[in-house]
């Protein structure tokens, strides 16, 4: 009875420790990279004059052509562009990351540049 | 009983014991390797990051044996790939030995023999573009500044291409162009044609449709069909497309005068007018020998400007225009030419990708004259049967037939690109003299090549040669080579081609990916000269 116990008490914590410890490390070191990667990713976009003149002119078509491009190099990533909300950029909820942006249109308006994936 | 007891105590304790032992060991060597491969993945992004945005060791490399750290940025324009390290990484990869085998070739001034790479129709590189054997000291320096002391247990392989593919086709009177992925693309197209009525294009005079269209935007449809006459003065009685008449009435039309009838005229229409699969836009006219209809198929993209109006023809050089406009959303324009289409460059802008792309179309091998570019001095205009194969004695390279015969040249023009601004007129280049590396364009000699220095040519896009031979000579026996010949040299936005690159420091031991206790993977986009390349980079993680 005792053997029994202790052996599956042993079997449990090793299923345990595979379960968390190290999937744990490795989840948390590729989030921090494709972090890093939409980010650049979102700099990039925020600082277009390309999407930012676009985005004064034809808001909808900037916005759905930066989400035609974002795709074509990271398929989960999602763009879209809001209002600040009292005076900051609101951080939309997202699957994994939701990276905002504060840049400027060419007639002066403030937008935020949200990325998302 | 007693002693029985004891020992199944014992022995759970020894087993407990031993075990813990294993266990530890186990977690120890599992913690240790998650921790190498989670280490890893953080590497990539870092590794990249350096690669991107450090110029490397030395800051201007040009070939990746003086290489001690690699980097990849431009250290003239912070922020920017220098296109000659992509050129110099891409030369470093073995499977680039087969692309390029027949692109060595050489021309020979005063005697001796400098090696020039073709990389295009009639367009050559200086110097030889021949596959570098990396040093594998090169590898361990590479990767010894990346991972420091721990180099040996690291390997990276680096992926560079293009990230918009833009296909560019000169079709007749029309340019297509299409960008994936598809989008609304700001667009400038340059093309290069033979107008109509001319020797290279002999087309009879008349009223011809250069383009018709019909395209969507949201949920309305647009028509447009693009006219030109080459002919008498005529007048456009009715322009149909499909089933519906787009324009009734009576409109003149002078000799080589071009208009365009768009449609709706005004506010928008849901209805589509080319509802069946083939569709063909009809104009009727009037001249003065009688009413002619004439016909073109529809072509479902959107159109870029037509420019309108009147003009001066000229027989004997060919056109040079750049229109500038949008794709549709299916990424895809096109363009009106007013004559054959020979040469087509495009300039594609997204909101944060950007590329460029070009194509001749109907040409063959061998060209009448090379265009060869020399970065330290300008672009040489050298005579086709001066740039010889590499090694193969006296024969056009890309064409091996050593009995070629020398041909005459009466006539070039360079222009620059965008506004056409000719360059020289009247030049002659004569294979039966030598060549000499000094002598500049212009100067009136009977030459067998000359050089256009850069400051001549300034921020050109491109450079535009068009040439006429002389039919005294009796013609090469390898492919056919036109009488009359343009070669178009675009200087802007690099090569497409040659640029991409793969680099992968695990070739220092295997030829192939090697098996690793860790695999990350980072990836960005960054721009050289006018593209925008997605940058792929892969660490290995060796125990």
């Amino acid at each position: 009875m005792e053997l029994a116990v202790s052996s599956f008490i042993l079997v449990l914590v090793l299923a345990l420790y595979n379960y968390t410890a190290p999937g744990s490390l490795a989840v948390q070191a590729g989030e921090r990279g494709r972090f890093t990667e939409l980010s650049l990713f979102a700099v990039r976009l925020a600082s277009s004059p390309e999407f930012l003149f676009r985005l004064w002119q034809d808001w909808d078509g900037a916005v759905q052509q930066a989400n035609a491009e974002a795709r074509s190099i990271e398929p989960l990533a999602s763009v879209n562009v809001t209002r600040p909300a009292e005076g900051a950029c609101p951080s939309p909820p997202a699957p994994r990351f939701s990276i905002s942006l504060a840049t400027v249109l060419p007639n002066g308006t403030t937008v935020c540049v949200v990325v998302r994936a | 009983m007693e002693s029985i007891d004891m020992l199944i105590a014992l022995s759970l304790a020894a087993f407990f014991m031993l075990g813990v032992y294993f266990l530890s060991y186990y977690f120890a060597e599992s913690s240790k390797q998650t921790e190498a491969a989670a280490a890893s993945k953080l590497d990539a992004q870092e590794v990249l990051k350096k690669i991107l945005q450090s110029p490397g060791d030395p800051p201007d490399w040009t070939d990746i044996n003086q290489v001690n750290s690699l980097g990849l940025a431009d250290p003239a324009l912070p922020g920017m790939l220098d296109p000659r390290k992509l050129l110099a990484l891409a030369a470093a990869d073995p499977d680039l030995a087969q692309k390029i085998a027949s692109a060595a070739c050489r021309i020979n001034a005063a005697g001796q023999d400098y090696p020039v790479t073709k990389i295009g129709y009639g367009i050559y590189m200086w110097g030889a573009l021949t596959p570098v054997d990396v040093n594998p000291a090169v590898y361990e320096r590479i990767l010894r500044s990346l991972f420091g002391d721990d180099w040996s247990k690291y390997d990276i392989e680096l992926r560079i291409r293009p990230a918009l593919n833009i296909t560019v086709t000169p079709a007749g009177s029309q340019v297509f162009v299409k960008v994936d992925p598809p989008g609304v693309y700001d667009v400038d197209v340059c093309y290069v044609a033979w107008p109509g009525s001319t020797p290279a294009n002999p087309e009879p005079l008349g009223v011809y449709i250069r383009g018709a269209y019909v395209w969507t935007q949201g949920k309305n449809y647009y028509a447009r069909v693009d006219v030109e006459n080459t002919g008498g003065p005529a007048v456009i009685t009715s322009v149909v497309v499909g089933s519906t008449t787009i324009f009734s009435g009576s409109q003149p039309l002078g000799s080589y005068c071009k208009t365009s009838f768009a449609w709706p005229t005004q506010g928008t229409s849901k209805y589509n007018p080319c509802g069946s699969a083939t569709c063909y836009a009809q104009v009727t006219f009037t001249n003065a020998t009688g009413t002619y209809t004439v016909q073109a198929p529809v072509s479902r993209t959107q159109p870029l400007p037509f420019e309108t109006g009147c003009y001066t023809p000229d027989v004997t050089t060919p056109i040079s225009v750049c229109v500038s406009g949008q794709t549709g959303e299916d990424g895809r324009g096109s363009v009106s030419v007013s004559g054959l289409s020979l040469f087509a460059y495009a300039y594609v802008r997204g909101v944060m990708l950007k590329g460029v792309n070009y194509n001749y179309t109907g040409t063959g091998t061998v060209s009448l004259i090379g265009l060869v570019a020399k970065p330290d001095a300008g672009v040489y205009v050298i005579h086709s049967k001066l740039i010889q194969n590499a090694g193969q004695g006296a024969s056009l390279c890309g064409c091996d037939d050593p009995g070629v015969s020398a041909l005459g040249l009466r006539y070039l023009g360079v222009f620059l690109g965008g506004q056409s601004v000719p360059l020289y007129n009247d030049l002659t280049v004569n294979p039966g003299s030598s060549l000499d590396l000094n002598n500049v364009c212009g100067g009136g000699k009977d030459v067998g090549g000359c050089l256009i220095p850069w400051d001549k040519i300034g921020r050109a896009k491109f450079l535009i040669a068009a040439v006429s031979r002389n039919s005294q000579g009796q013609p090469p026996k390898c492919g056919e080579i036109p009488q009359n010949d343009v070669i178009v040299m675009p200087l802007a936005g690099g090569l497409p081609p040659l640029y991409e690159v793969h680099f992968a420091t695990w070739r220092r031991w295997v030829g192939h990916r090697p098996e690793a206790l860790a695999v990350s993977h980072a990836s960005a986009v960054a721009d050289a000269g006018e593209i925008t390349y997605v940058v792929d980079l892969w660490v290995f993680r060796y125990p």
